[in-house]
């Protein structure tokens, strides 16, 4: 096994743009975010995009460019990984009601940015790198399982991969649905393989379990926590008597929200309250309706 | 990189379900295309529509059903044996599931955009956020290994294939089923349109007067092993995957093929291989003036004018994000059968091209390594290799 290195990482919330601000809002003590939209820095995205990319596209962008300059290889040719559950779900809406509704035609302008993958082919055209992309997709698990997928390309001989992850808020007002995603959130992780370079921490697991009742995977979940001797963080909260944190965006639904959960455990001060018995290390953990986990064990140096 | 066993695999098309359906229809050369699509929306441009009756979804598994979850169980019910194999021999939880799609469940999601046609309580999480393609395959399967999906327009089945391998290779999983599937919808084929890329007639990929794609829809799911254990002894297996972005534009390919050619070059060298070493390559080819010029291009430069090679999207037409997972079926199908199929409806080809797809099938020694190339919106590039133990 590789050991995997988290070089950096970049974040977008709504009054929250880049890491520098997520510190102070750590430091603040995570007050209530003010809104659930991002409004996109000027001068982040390249001009000749600028009226064409979509704004999760451009927030992909944004916070997959502000891992690499924070880690200081701003050319990097790192393959990309971009996570996501409902991606560009607002455009697809869009069309829908333009082709469905009054209108009853689809805008050639629109139909190319309602992929899954919209996000990799502008951050392709905006840098002019060609390296592999996928994009991968698993509902409220999605940032999860991106983690997975960058992690066993860096098992199998890739050095870097920049893992991008994030979901709008929904727009559709055909599924006002309180269980949708609520909220805009998009970050990034650089994750390396080299020893050469500074990192905020190490992935020493990515686990994954299902079973088919909740106590079984339960059990799980506490042996894995006290055989890391880590502190556990789940989604759900119907899982009690499992140490947890809640949700990390209040009231908020985002389904790449353990993204935020993990941002937040790198770059709180140590020790502090997000870690039991004085340990550096966190389980992150999520489960979905289908009793699956998926676990990842982070070690702050 | 290590050879991955592909222990079985099954596809449906508008050439019919299952793999002996597909294997008639290609050694017919059938076009499949037609205007009499039976579409819930007007179609004045030919599609690939799949004629057969599509089975309910088994107990447990109703929550997921609607046609791209039937298209997919289409396949993997017939693909019942090998995954009992594979689960009796590494277990449930050993056996992960990468899925593809790029419209999922769009057909019923439109449903509710019509005035007046919102169904009350409309299971998004289900039908329509992607990840519920893979959620069906695990839940229909029987499975308890990592499963998600790959969505990256028409090269997401081959990303499947990527995802899949990296899993096994890096020991997550013993095996995993992966495969794709799409169903036809108003969006997708409104969408083409819109961009002036649908051919009224059949498609007829690099044809002189090629005039743009035929949508198709349609699955197609493959059992993998991680080891050529007792299970997989001479099955074909997946030799090498390459990807690459275009860097180009949303929907335009690169018109020197740069990116292909890097993505098909990364294949090659995964697989160990020169590019002498493949005997087919299955081509993206949609049929649209662009698209076949890039990628013939690419394919010249790196093969040569003489390389067996073809498009089958004249027979089921494009199957989006089953594209790529259906032609990797068809191409493991000239491994078994040495059958070259043909570049359906072609009649002159482009001579500008530089390269000579078959215009008939031709039946040939089985190959010991094929290629199939997938490309898709946002300039996503694939390159499957696959091979069979020599004989």
């Amino acid at each position: 096994m590789s050991e995997v290195r988290i070089l950096a990482d970049g974040l977008m919330l709504p009054g929250m743009v880049g890491i520098p601000a997520l510190e102070g809002w750590i430091r603040a003590g995570a007050p209530a975010l003010p809104g659930s939209t991002v409004e996109l820095p000027e001068g982040r995205v390249p001009p000749k995009l600028k009226r064409r990319i979509t704004r999760l596209s451009a927030m992909a962008f944004c916070t997959g460019t502000e891992a690499l300059e924070r880690a200081g290889l701003p050319g990097e040719q790192a393959p990309l990984v971009w996570a996501t559950a409902n991606g560009e779900i607002n455009t697809i809406g869009r069309i829908m009601d333009d082709l469905l509704g009054e209108r009853g035609k689809v805008s050639p302008s629109q139909f190319h940015n309602s992929v899954y993958n919209a996000p990799t082919g502008y951050w392709g055209i905006a840098t002019g790198r060609r390296f592999p992309s996928t994009t991968v997709s698993r509902g409220w698990l999605s940032f999860e399982y991106g983690l997975l997928e960058a992690w066993t390309r860096l098992q199998t001989g890739t050095r870097d991969v920049l893992l991008v992850a994030g979901d709008e808020a929904i727009e559709v007002p055909q599924w006002a649905d309180p269980a949708h995603c609520t909220i805009d959130l998009c970050g990034s992780l650089l994750l390396s393989t080299r020893e050469d370079r500074p990192a905020l921490a190490r992935i020493t697991a990515v686990l994954h379990a299902r079973a088919s009742n909740q106590a079984t995977v339960l059990e799980r979940i506490h042996e894995w926590s006290s055989e890391h001797d880590t502190q556990v963080m789940v989604s759900d909260h119907r899982w009690e008597g499992v140490r947890c944190k809640p949700e990390p965006l209040g009231d908020f639904r985002n389904p790449c929200s353990g993204l935020l959960s993990l941002l937040r455990f790198l770059h709180a001060p140590v020790p502090s309250d997000t870690v039991v018995r004085g340990g550096r290390s966190l389980l992150l953990t999520r489960s979905d309706q289908d009793h699956d986990v998926l676990g990842v064990v982070v070690e702050r140096p | 990189m290590a050879r991955l066993p592909i222990l079985a695999w099954e596809a449906i098309s508008a050439l019919g379900a299952g793999r002996e359906a597909l294997l008639a229809g290609l050694q017919a050369g059938r076009c499949a295309l037609t205007h009499d699509s039976g579409q819930p929306f007007d179609t004045p441009c030919p599609v690939g529509v799949v004629r057969d009756e599509l089975e309910a979804l088994p107990a447990g598994a109703e929550a997921f059903d609607d046609r791209c979850h039937r298209l997919a169980w289409a396949c993997l019910s017939r693909l019942e044996e090998p995954i009992e194999r594979v689960k009796r021999a590494y277990g449930p939880e050993r056996v992960a599931v990468v899925a593809a799609t790029s419209a999922s469940g769009f057909r019923e999601l439109e449903t509710m955009f019509v005035p007046g046609g919102a169904p009350p309580g409309f299971d998004y999480q289900n039908l329509v956020s992607f990840g519920c393609v893979a959620r069906l395959v695990r839940q229909v399967s029987g499975v308890n290994g990592p499963a998600f999906t790959d969505s990256t327009a028409c090269s997401s089945g081959a990303n499947a294939f990527i995802s899949a391998a990296g899993l096994l290779r890096a020991g997550i999983c013993d095996a995993a089923i992966v495969g794709g599937a799409e169903a036809l919808c108003a969006t997708t084929y409104a969408g083409f349109r819109s961009l002036r890329v649908v051919d009224g007639e059949p498609c007829r990929p690099f044809d002189q007067e090629r005039k743009g794609m035929s949508l198709g829809e349609g699955a197609a799911f493959f059992v993998l092993e991680r080891e050529p254990g007792e299970l997989g002894g001479d099955s074909p297996f997946l030799a090498g995957v390459g990807a690459s972005l275009d860097a180009h534009h949303m929907t335009a390919p690169d018109p020197d093929g740069t990116g292909s050619e890097l993505a098909m070059r990364a294949a090659l060298d995964d697989a160990g291989l020169e590019p002498g070493g493949i005997g087919y390559i299955n081509l993206h080819g949609t049929g649209t003036p662009l698209n076949d010029a890039s990628e013939a291009a690419s394919v010249a430069r790196l093969f040569g004018r003489d390389v067996s090679c073809s498009s089958t999207k004249g027979g089921a037409g494009h199957l989006l994000g089953a594209a790529s997972a259906f032609e990797i079926a068809i191409s493991l199908a000239v491994l078994e059968t040495g059958l070259l199929p043909a570049n359906v409806n072609l009649q002159t080809a482009d001579p500008e091209l530089g390269i000579s797809p078959l215009a008939e099938a031709r039946q040939v020694d089985p190959p010991g390594f094929v290629m199939s190339n997938s490309f898709g919106f946002g300039g996503n590039n694939t390159a499957v290799v696959l091979g069979r133990a020599a004989r």
